[in-house]
Parts: C-alpha cells; sequence; structure tokens
C-alpha cells in the first residue's frame, strides 16, 4: 500500500460497504414506565499489576454445541468470543466519529471542536478521533446514534438501562451479559462470563450461568497451587468454606468463595513468556488479562472492561477526551496486534459501550453536559465503515441533546446475533430492527 | 433487656468499627437499651490534623483517616463520618489532599449537626467545587454538575426535579473559584445576574438555592432513607420512612435525633438479617484481628479507598462487596500478613481466636472447617498462621 495515506486507505477500504442504513422505526414502543431505580452505584477499580503467572498461548477449546432448555441447540459460534469496553461517565460520540462534514459541529463547538483536517476520515462526513490511528487502520465499524427513546441526564439511570441492556427505565433485574451467559452457559465454564475489576457487576447478574469478577491473573496463586503446608491448609480451607453453603449473604459469600477457588485452579500453572507490548495502563492490562482468559479452557465467552478515564468531561473536554481516545488506541492497538500473532484475531470481537454522548453545544468550561445518543465502535471480524444513520446535530431534543436513530438494545442484539449466533430476541425481548453490523 | 455476648457484638459492629479484642467483655450484661445509649453519647475523636506538605500527601491522609477509624474510640460520630463522605462525595481524583482534609474537618463538624449547614458549607467547599466543577462556572454557560447531583444525590432524590431545575441550579451555584490559597472567592460578574425559578422559587444565589433545596419536602425522607440504610443495612418500611422524616424535619434537619430514633428502635436489635461489611469495616477489623499496621492501599485491592469513592453517588451497595475479586483480596491480604501474628495458647486455639475476631456464635461449618485447618499444620507459629489466615476468610468475618 506505498503512497497511500492512512485516510485512503481507510476510504479504499470502506468502498463498497453497506454504509449508512435508513434509521430503523421503532418511536412506536411505549417505555416500562415509572421504572425503580435499583439501589449501588458503579464502581470501578483498578486491576493489579503484572501477572505472577501466565497462560499459553493457543489452549484449544472444545465444547459440545450447548442446548437451550427448550432442547434445541443454539447456533453454533462456541470458539467466538467477545470484549466489551465500556466507558463509564458518558463518551463524548461526536468528538470519537467525529462529523467534519457538518457545518452546524463546528458552529456549536467553537473551541472543542476537532478540525477537519485532523480526523482520520471514514467516509466524507464523518471522521474517527485524530488518536484512533491503530483503531483505524485495523478497520472499525463505526456504529451512530446510538441511544434510547426516552433518554436521562442520570449516568446511574442510563448505566443501569445498559447494564440491563433496556432503553426502556431502568428497573432492577440482571443484565444482559449475565442474560446472555445464561443462554450459552451449558454448566462447563467456571465462569461464562467475566469482568476484570473489584466488586460484583450489575451488567453480570444471571439467573443460574456462573459470572465472576476477577482483579488480574496474579490473584489466584494465593488460593490454588499452594506447595507449602501453610498455603495448603489454608487453601483446603477456603475451599471447605465455598462448600458450605447457607442462607442470605452468610451462602452468597461461602458460594462465591467455591467460585472463586474454582477459577484459581484453572489460572494457576500457566506460562507464558513476559509479555510488553501492551501498554502499561488499565486498559492495556485489562486485555491482555482478557486475551489470556479466551485462551483458557473452560474461561469465559464474554469479559467486560470497565476502562479507567475521565470521560464525564463537563469542562476541559479536549485534552481529557484525547487523552481517553489515545489510551484506548495504544491498548486496543496492541490487543489486536497480539490476537493476529496467535491466531486469535478472527475469533475475538470488540464492542464499546457508553451511557451516554454529551451535550451538542460545548459550555463555558470548555466542557460538554450530559448529553444522550453516542457513537460505539466494534472491531475484529466485521465489516468496517458507518453503521446507522448519524442524528441531526441541528434537530435535537429540549436539553440541547441529539435525538437517537437507534435504540441501544438493536445495537447490542446485532452483535450477540451477528457474532455469538444468540438470537437477539432471547437476551433483548422486544427488541425491534437490529443494527446492520456485518459480521464474517 | 440484658444483653448476650452476640447482642453486644452485633451492636458494636453496627455503631462503632469493632467489637475490638476484649471490648465484648465490658458491655456484656448490661441493658441492652444502656449500650445503644452509651454509644450514642460517646464522645467524637477530635484527631490531629494530618502532617500534609510533602510529596507523599495522598498517602499520608489516607493513613491519617485509616488510623482514626482504627482508634479503640472509633464509635458512632466515626461511622456517621465515614456516611456523610460517602454522600456528600470529592474525590481525590480531582481535589488535592489539602483540600481534601478541609472538607473532611467539614464533614466531622456536622456529622451529628445540622443538615442545612453541612450543605451551605458543602456547596462552597473547595474540594467539592472541584470535583463537581463548579468552579469556574459562570451564569451566562453554567456547567450542570453539581446542580444535578445536588438534587438526584445530596437531597431530594431523582423524580422530584426537571432539567429546568438542574439548568436554574446550575446558574444559581455559579460565581465561585478556588484560589491559590485554596480558598473559595465569588466572583460577582459570573455569578447569577436576575433570579430564576428552582423547584418553584425565585432565588439568585448559591445560599437561596440551597435553602429551597432543603425546605423541599423530598428532602427529610430521603436523607432519613439513607442514613437508615446506613445504620441498618435496609431501608426504612413506608410507615417508618414517614415517622423517621418527620423526626428529621422536626428537628430542624438535626442529624442526631434521627440517628437517636433509628437506633434506639427495638427493630436495631435484630440481627437475623446481617449485611456484608464493607471493605473499610473488613479492613479495620482485620487490623485488630492481627494486630498488625496494615498498608491503607490495600484497601484499593478491596475496591474502596477512604478520600475516593468510584463516582459521585458514593459507595455501591451490599452486593458488591461480595464477588471474587474481594475474595482474592482478601486471600492476598489474610495470607500475607499471616506470618508475624502472636501465637495463641494449645487448649483451644481456635476458640480463642474467634473471641479475640467478635465471632461469638460460628456456624458449625465454619468452626469444623477451623479445627481441621489446625490439626493440619504442626507448631504454634504456624498453626496460628494458618487460623488467623482462615478466620480472616470467614463468612462471619464479612458479615455485620
Amino acid at each position: 500500500m506505498a503512497g497511500m495515506t492512512r485516510r485512503e486507505l481507510l476510504a479504499w477500504m470502506t468502498a463498497g460497504t453497506a454504509g449508512a442504513v435508513a434509521g430503523v422505526s421503532w418511536l412506536g414502543e411505549d417505555g416500562a414506565g415509572g421504572g425503580v431505580r435499583a439501589g449501588g452505584a458503579p464502581g470501578t477499580s483498578t486491576p493489579s499489576t503484572s501477572p505472577a503467572r501466565s497462560m499459553p498461548a493457543g489452549t484449544a477449546r472444545s465444547q459440545p454445541a450447548p442446548m437451550a432448555d427448550t432442547g434445541r441447540p443454539i447456533a453454533a459460534a462456541q470458539d467466538r468470543f467477545l470484549l466489551v469496553v465500556e466507558m463509564p461517565g458518558g463518551n463524548d460520540g461526536l468528538s470519537m466519529v467525529v462529523p467534519y462534514g457538518d457545518g452546524a459541529y463546528y458552529d456549536a463547538r467553537p473551541s472543542v471542536a476537532i478540525p477537519p483536517g485532523d480526523v482520520i476520515a471514514l467516509d466524507d462526513r464523518l471522521g474517527l478521533h485524530p488518536s484512533l490511528a491503530r483503531v483505524a487502520e485495523r478497520g472499525v465499524a463505526a456504529v451512530v446514534g446510538v441511544g434510547a427513546a426516552e433518554p436521562d441526564g442520570s449516568h446511574f439511570e442510563m448505566m443501569q438501562r445498559w447494564w440491563r441492556g433496556d432503553p426502556a427505565p431502568a428497573v432492577d433485574g440482571l443484565g444482559w451479559v449475565g442474560r446472555l451467559a445464561d443462554v450459552f452457559d451449558d454448566g462447563s465454564a467456571v465462569a461464562a462470563a467475566l469482568t476484570v475489576g473489584t466488586g460484583s457487576h450489575p451488567i453480570l447478574r444471571a439467573e443460574r450461568a456462573s459470572t465472576i469478577a476477577i482483579p488480574g491473573a496474579n490473584a489466584a496463586w494465593y488460593l490454588a497451587g499452594g506447595e507449602n503446608p501453610i498455603e495448603a491448609a489454608f487453601q483446603g480451607g477456603v475451599r471447605a468454606i465455598g462448600a458450605a453453603g447457607g442462607d442470605g449473604y452468610f451462602g452468597r459469600i461461602a458460594a462465591t468463595a467455591g467460585r472463586t477457588v474454582s477459577l484459581a485452579e484453572r489460572l494457576v500453572g500457566f506460562e507464558e513468556e513476559e509479555q510488553t507490548a501492551y501498554p502499561e495502563s488499565q486498559l492495556g492490562r485489562s486485555l491482555l488479562f482478557a486475551r489470556r482468559l479466551f485462551q483458557l479452557d473452560g474461561g469465559p465467552r464474554v469479559v467486560h472492561v470497565v476502562m479507567d478515564g475521565n470521560f464525564d468531561t463537563h469542562e476541559g473536554h479536549g485534552w481529557q477526551h484525547e487523552e481517553n481516545m489515545t489510551a484506548f488506541d495504544a491498548a486496543v492497538g496492541a490487543f489486536w496486534d497480539d490476537l493476529a500473532a496467535i491466531g486469535l484475531a478472527d475469533r475475538v470481537a470488540l464492542m464499546t459501550t457508553s451511557e451516554f454522548g454529551r451535550t451538542v453545544h460545548e459550555n463555558g468550561s470548555a466542557g460538554l453536559d450530559h448529553g444522550s445518543a453516542s457513537a460505539m465502535l466494534v472491531m475484529g471480524p466485521v465489516a468496517p465503515g458507518v453503521v446507522g444513520d448519524h442524528p441531526s446535530l441541528t434537530v435535537i431534543d429540549d436539553n440541547d441533546d441529539l435525538i437517537a436513530t437507534a435504540p441501544f438494545d438493536a445495537y447490542l442484539g446485532a452483535v450477540i446475533e451477528g457474532w455469538l449466533g444468540v438470537p437477539a430476541a432471547e437476551v433483548f425481548p422486544g427488541v425491534g430492527d437490529l443494527l446492520p453490523l456485518q459480521f464474517g | 433487656m440484658a444483653s448476650d455476648p452476640a447482642l453486644v457484638a452485633h451492636l458494636l459492629r453496627r455503631l462503632t468499627f469493632g467489637p475490638r479484642p476484649g471490648e465484648i467483655d465490658r458491655y456484656v450484661g448490661m441493658d441492652a437499651g444502656d449500650i445503644v445509649r452509651s454509644l450514642l453519647d460517646a464522645p467524637p475523636i477530635e484527631p490531629a490534623p494530618p502532617g500534609l506538605g510533602t510529596d507523599d500527601d495522598y498517602t499520608v491522609l489516607l493513613r491519617w483517616w485509616c488510623d482514626v477509624m482504627s482508634s479503640p474510640d472509633a464509635g458512632l460520630h466515626e461511622r456517621m463520618v465515614w456516611f456523610w463522605h460517602g454522600h456528600v462525595t470529592s474525590s481525590l481524583d480531582q481535589a488535592e489532599p489539602r483540600w481534601m482534609y478541609r472538607q473532611h474537618e467539614l464533614l466531622r463538624r456536622h456529622a451529628l449537626g445540622n443538615f442545612r449547614d453541612l450543605m451551605h458549607e458543602i456547596a462552597v467547599d473547595p474540594a467539592m467545587l472541584w470535583w463537581l466543577d463548579g468552579a469556574g462556572s459562570n451564569a451566562t454557560a453554567p456547567n450542570e454538575n453539581f446542580a444535578r447531583e445536588s438534587m438526584e444525590l445530596f437531597t431530594l432524590g431523582r423524580g422530584n426535579y426537571t432539567e429546568a431545575d438542574v439548568r436554574a441550579a446550575s446558574a444559581a451555584f455559579a460565581g465561585w473559584w478556588v484560589d491559590e490559597e485554596g480558598e473559595a472567592q465569588y466572583d460577582e460578574t459570573s455569578g447569577p445576574q436576575r433570579p430564576v425559578e428552582l423547584l418553584g422559587r425565585q432565588v439568585a444565589s448559591t445560599a437561596e438555592a440551597i435553602d429551597v433545596l432543603c425546605d423541599h419536602e423530598a428532602c427529610p425522607p430521603f436523607i432519613a432513607s439513607k442514613v437508615h440504610v446506613a445504620l441498618t443495612g435496609v431501608p426504612p418500611t413506608d410507615d417508618r420512612r414517614v415517622e423517621l422524616a418527620g423526626v428529621f424535619r422536626d428537628s430542624g434537619l438535626e442529624v442526631r435525633p434521627l440517628v437517636e430514633a433509628i437506633v434506639t428502635h427495638e427493630s436495631f436489635l435484630d440481627r437475623s438479617a446481617p449485611r456484608p461489611r464493607t471493605p473499610v469495616e473488613w479492613w479495620v477489623a482485620m487490623r485488630h484481628l492481627y494486630s498488625v499496621d496494615l498498608e491503607p492501599w490495600a484497601l484499593d485491592q478491596l475496591g474502596q479507598v477512604p478520600f475516593a469513592p468510584p463516582n459521585v453517588a458514593g459507595w455501591p451497595g451490599h452486593d458488591r462487596w461480595v464477588s471474587a475479586g474481594a475474595t482474592f483480596a482478601k486471600a492476598q491480604l489474610a495470607l500475607d500478613h499471616a506470618w508475624d501474628v502472636g501465637t495463641l495458647g494449645d487448649a483451644d486455639p481456635v476458640g480463642e481466636l474467634l473471641t479475640r475476631a467478635g465471632l461469638v456464635e460460628v456456624s458449625d461449618a465454619t468452626r469444623s472447617m477451623l479445627d481441621e485447618a489446625a490439626q493440619r499444620v504442626e507448631g504454634r507459629r504456624d498453626r496460628a498462621t494458618v487460623l488467623h489466615a482462615l478466620v480472616a476468610m470467614t463468612p462471619e468475618f464479612s458479615l455485620a
């Protein structure tokens, strides 16, 4: 590809794809109305530093075809993995997938708009944030206009909705990754889905599937593989705690200990050379850990990572958002290079989420307040280019926010159905037409 | 009602950062109501300030507060300081240690004091101004962060205000900035230039806006509920909520009468539904059990660093503390620090350690697990190591 600029390459790659499709009509749906917001709030924690032990390359997975409760087999894709990268705080879609071809963008944001010459063009209207060079090179599906029919300005309300996978006002319930795990988990995995970080996460809340949160790989050797009598006695004791059973929180603490020991036993004993290609950032460490988890026999199919970084840019948006995009690009770029080197690149898809975007107009602090619809990125074996209908920058709602052109369950559903072969309606009841993401 | 050790342990777990070794014995046999009253009346700790002004300020500040909470006198007032810290949140993520300390002093002053006074002071507190972007907010294009969170999370709860109220409040709260000395200053030209309508009333200043929020009928039940959850682990029934809101409102939004109404109620003695200990509670209990100086940064592994809540909603609910991640982190801490603990007697090392841990009643499963572990190792030192580490991992040690 000598002589081609990066932008030209991207234009060449996206030529001939389906391109933008007219927004689907879903505005007839009734909201659930008056949902009670579940207690608790999101928490993120940085995972521990470099693991003391690691895992081998290319551990093969093999599983019998899982059957749904109805007895019919679930569509294949057993060897496919999904990585969900959550950007908490409200990631500004307009700064990640920039409408550089629309003058209204520059009118609305005299100081924080990204100059047209800086973006990495996806087509003649939209382009990626300048820091997303490696993402652009790999190829990415930029999904635009994703939001909710009745958006809300509260982080917690919208996070609850996203974790449940339902754009209607939040009610307490299972998480979408949990429900997804319920569909494909046949009991053979110690953890069907996993989140990297401490604290159990609402997105993983499942009916029966085993889902888990873990800080990082080196945590495991306190709970398994102990060689001296003290370690062995300790680990035996924790295993016994795990087998105790019981009611209420007592029972839950015991059961959690049991599952944790099981997972530790699987994580311990792997070996791999020290990995230096990933950046030393929270996201870098998490993605490396995710890759190792995907290689694990009986490991999770879905890994969820909450990215560090201030996305809630009420002031100083420009530099803070750039930091986030730079961190994302470095970690994700390393991730795909790593997957390609070990032959897993065609078996992993990555998707981003964020509870909302930000206001169209900047405020007086060179910042952006809470918005609604935003853009999401999908990478892996997916047709690159713009997906969905970009919302208007001039026909906006009373809160100065974009009007979404697709509900976010149409986005989440498109990924699980197109990539994992799980019918979207099984995890997102009532979902309408899915966004046209094309996985190959 | 004369109290047995299990009830005493329950009250100490809920009303202090204990029970500390030997403490249960002091209260056994006393009337439960008298124990509650004595804990309610216990004087607050008034710690000497931390020595800030070095490169190590973050660690100094963190260690300072952890030491206060680990003090044998850390009682109800200390628990309420912790509660307010998770309610009107700010964080070391965006505010320097010296400002976080200054805000902490504010919380210590008002922890069992007046809520309205607390809100007036917090609205112009430098750490809060930085954390919720109030600093430098100009009324012509104000940012909405503090306005929204002050209503959603600090005073009223969702459903009690509109987006228009958020915009009005943000104009009313504008005009403040923080100077080099860390003092909040007000600039007339950036502040509200005309009255705005907030929740149906006209306001033209930060103070007026705060009063409107505190006067709102949704405020007393909202706060009463949160304090009830903090002290009992569960939300109040609808009737109880109305009752407590009345107490709070009628007292002029004084916190102490509200707390008193909650903890002197007979339901407070109910031990049937323990909740998970928060990481800070567990960590303090570990310190007492092991009689060792724990590194406060270990709290990061456990998912709860004082002065640094994950977001403006403060600390997540109980379920978030029961997780594989917490199990991993606790195992690491429990084992890493167990190598130098004091030895136990030969007669009943398990019983001795459980007493020290304040675990008066344990399940059969836990008891037999510990007994078996005691048999598996030889030598007093090794036995002490294994037993300390395993007691720290029991479900009972992680419950309050």
